[in-house]
C-alpha cells in the first residue's frame, strides 16, 4: 500500500457464466422492476446479440420493454438527455444496457438524469456529486476491456464543448454486471486484442497507482493471469474468450477502486485528439508507461513478473523486476502483430508536431493523479518519443 | 439511553479559518508575479469563482479569476468548480500540509463538483503557492510534483508573500 488507508466498493451482484441472461427476470423482480429500458447499440443489434438476449427473457416475468438501439460510439449528453425523455415517456423503472464502454457509460448517464431529476448532466458534473442510489441498473458487457460494468465512472462528450466529461460515484455502479459468453460470441479478433490489452493496462496500472490496495492488488492480479493466459487462446477458442470477460471485470473492479495512470492520461489524449481505438494506444504505451515509472514500482513489477510470465522460476528477482518491462512489451507487440495491428504511434498517423497538445491534454487527464511518479511536460514528450 | 453530543473541535476550526484567509491572499501574491501560475489560471474558463469548502463548518474560501490573476472575495452566490472538503481532519491535514494533496484525492476525502479537468489546473496552482510559501524539507513531503522555480525568484516572492501580499491583502 502506497498510503494507510483505503476505501473499497463492491456493491455489485456478478452473474457470470452460461445462461446468465436467464438470471436477468429474477434479478429484475428483486429489485422491484417490471418494465425495463433496454439501451444498447446498432453493432450489437447486427451481431444478433440482442436478439439471444430478447428470446431468453421469452415466457418470463418479464412482459414489457423499451429499446433504445441508437447509441453512437462515442457517446454525448444530447443522446443522455434523448435517452432519458424516452425512459420518462414509456414510464419505465429500470435499466438494462448491453454493449461495450460506450453503451455502459450512456445508461449511466442516463440512470443519473433519470433518477435525480435533472435535465442535463452539467448540472451534476464532478466527483462523487450524486448523493442518493439511483434507479435498478444491469449491466451486460460484451467487449472483454472497458470495465465499466463494474466501475464507477461514466465518461460522455459535452456536445457543447465536444470534451469528455467524467463523472465519478459508487451510485453509478450497476446493481448487477451479467457476463454470459453469448455476449462476446462475434466479437471481432482486433476488438479481442485491443479490448484485451485495455483491460490488461487497468490491471497493472490499478497494482502501481497510488490509489492501490490489498484488495484491488488481488483483483489486479487475477486479471493479469487470467489476460495474459487466455488473450492469444481467444482468438480461437470460446472459453478462452469467455475467461477474458471474466479478465477484464477483474481489472474493472481492481481500477475502479485503485484507479489508472500515465498510460490512460496520454492515451486519453491522444484518443481526444486522433479518434483512435483507446485499447489500441493503450496497449502500445503500455510497456512505455511502465517504463517510466520503473525507479519508483521496481517492487511491484517484482511481484507481477511472476505473474506475467511462467518461465521465471530461475531468474534472480531483481533481474525479474527488470525483465517484466521487456515481457510486457514483447507480449503486446506479439498479441498486435497477432492480428495485424501497427505496433508504433508513428503507424497509427500520429504527428510529431501534436506531442504539445498531447502533453498539454495528458498532464489535465484525471488519471495522472494517480501516477507513482510525479509527471512533467518533458517526461510525456519522451514517452511518446519512445513510442513513436 | 444517553443522548450523544459531539464537540467541535474549535482550534482546528481557528487554524483553517486562518489558513483559508493566508492561502486566498498567498495565491493572489503568487499570480501577481508566476508566468507559469497565471498561464494555469488562463486555462479556467471566465467568468469562474473556485470555492474552497469545509460545508459542515461553514468555512470557504471564493476566489475570482481576473484576468491571469485570482483574487480571494468575501461572498459569492454561486461557484463555478468547487472542492468540498468531507471531514475536518483531511481539511486540516491537506492545509497544514502534512497530507499530499493527491492522497486527499486518492483517498476519496474530497467531493468536487465541476469540470474535473480544474481540479488539475487548480491543484497545479497550489503545488507553485507551497513551494513559494514553505521551505524546502516541508515542501518535499507535502507535493508530489515540485515546481521548478529558481530560487532567486523563490526568494523574491516568497519575501513579497510574507511581508506585503498576506499581511496587506496586495
Amino acid at each position: 500500500m502506497k498510503t494507510n488507508f483505503y476505501e473499497f466498493n463492491l456493491k455489485i451482484k456478478i452473474i457470470s457464466g452460461e445462461n446468465s441472461y436467464e438470471k436477468i427476470p429474477e434479478n429484475l423482480k428483486k429489485l422491484n422492476s417490471k418494465n425495463p429500458l433496454f439501451i444498447t447499440d446498432q453493432g450489437i443489434i447486427k451481431a444478433g446479440i440482442f436478439k439471444k438476449l430478447q428470446s431468453s427473457l421469452g415466457s418470463t416475468e418479464i412482459k414489457n420493454g423499451v429499446l433504445f438501439s441508437d447509441v453512437p460510439p462515442d457517446s454525448s449528453f444530447k443522446t443522455v438527455e434523448k435517452i432519458a425523455d424516452i425512459y420518462k415517456r414509456n414510464n419505465c423503472d429500470s435499466i438494462i444496457a448491453i454493449g461495450g464502454g460506450s453503451v455502459i457509460d450512456t445508461a449511466k448517464g442516463v440512470n443519473i438524469l433519470v433518477s435525480c431529476n435533472y435535465n442535463s448532466l452539467r448540472e451534476i458534473e464532478g466527483a462523487d456529486m450524486i448523493k442518493s442510489r439511483l434507479n435498478p441498473f444491469i449491466a451486460i458487457p460484451t467487449t472483454s476491456g472497458t470495465g465499466s460494468e463494474i466501475t464507477s465512472v461514466a465518461v460522455i462528450t459535452d456536445d457543447k464543448t465536444n470534451i469528455k466529461k467524467a463523472f465519478s460515484s459508487e451510485f453509478l455502479l450497476p446493481d448487477c454486471a451479467i457476463l454470459d459468453p453469448r455476449s462476446i460470441e462475434t466479437l471481432p479478433d482486433k476488438l479481442i486484442i485491443t479490448t484485451g490489452l485495455d483491460a490488461l493496462s487497468h490491471a497493472i496500472e490499478s497494482f502501481i497507482s497510488i490509489q492501490k490496495n490489498p484488495v484491488s492488488d488481488g483483483f489486479a492480479v487475477m486479471a493479469i493471469k487470467t489476460i495474459v493466459n487466455n488473450l492469444e487462446k481467444g482468438l480461437r477458442d470460446k472459453k478462452a474468450k469467455f475467461n477474458l470477460l471474466n479478465g477484464s471485470l477483474f481489472a474493472g473492479l481492481a481500477f475502479s477502486n485503485s484507479m489508472v495512470s500515465i498510460v490512460h492520461s496520454i492515451a486519453h489524449a491522444i484518443g481526444g485528439i486522433y479518434h483512435l481505438h483507446h485499447g489500441h494506444i493503450v496497449g502500445l504505451l503500455l510497456p512505455y508507461g511502465l517504463e517510466y515509472n520503473k525507479d519508483v514500482s521496481k517492487d511491484d513489477y517484482l511481484i507481477l513478473s511472476d505473474y506475467f510470465h511462467n518461465n521465471t522460476a530461475n531468474i534472480k528477482t531483481i533481474e525479474k523486476a527488470d525483465n517484466f518491462i521487456t515481457e510486457v512489451k514483447n507480449f503486446t507487440e506479439r498479441m498486435f502483430l497477432k492480428v495485424n495491428l501497427p505496433i508504433r504511434l508513428k503507424e497509427l498517423g500520429i504527428k510529431k508536431d501534436s506531442f504539445d497538445n498531447i502533453t498539454d491534454k495528458a498532464l489535465l487527464d484525471g488519471s495522472i493523479i494517480f501516477n507513482p511518479k510525479p509527471v512533467y511536460k518533458e517526461d510525456i514528450i519522451k514517452i511518446l518519443e519512445k513510442a513513436y | 439511553m444517553e443522548r450523544l453530543k459531539f464537540k467541535r473541535k474549535k482550534f482546528k476550526i481557528l487554524v483553517l479559518k486562518i489558513i483559508f484567509f493566508v492561502l486566498g491572499r498567498a495565491l493572489k501574491g503568487v499570480s501577481n508575479f508566476d508566468k507559469n501560475v497565471q498561464n494555469n489560471i488562463l486555462k479556467f474558463p471566465r467568468p469562474f469563482i473556485i470555492k474552497l469548502s469545509l460545508e459542515s463548518e461553514d468555512i470557504n474560501l471564493y476566489l475570482k479569476k481576473e484576468d491571469n490573476r485570482l483574487k480571494p472575495v468575501k461572498q459569492s452566490d454561486y461557484s463555478d468548480f468547487t472542492i468540498y472538503f468531507k471531514d475536518i481532519e483531511t481539511a486540516f491535514k491537506l492545509m497544514t500540509t502534512q497530507k499530499r494533496l493527491d492522497y486527499g484525492f486518492s483517498e476519496n476525502r474530497m467531493n468536487i463538483k465541476g469540470d474535473l479537468t480544474n481540479a488539475l489546473i487548480f491543484t497545479e496552482i497550489l503545488e507553485y503557492v507551497q513551494t513559494y510559501l514553505y521551505p524546502v524539507f516541508i515542501v518535499k513531503s507535502a507535493i508530489k510534483k515540485i515546481p521548478k522555480i529558481k530560487i532567486v525568484n523563490k526568494i523574491i516572492v516568497r519575501i513579497y508573500l510574507y511581508f506585503i501580499s498576506i499581511p496587506f491583502g496586495i
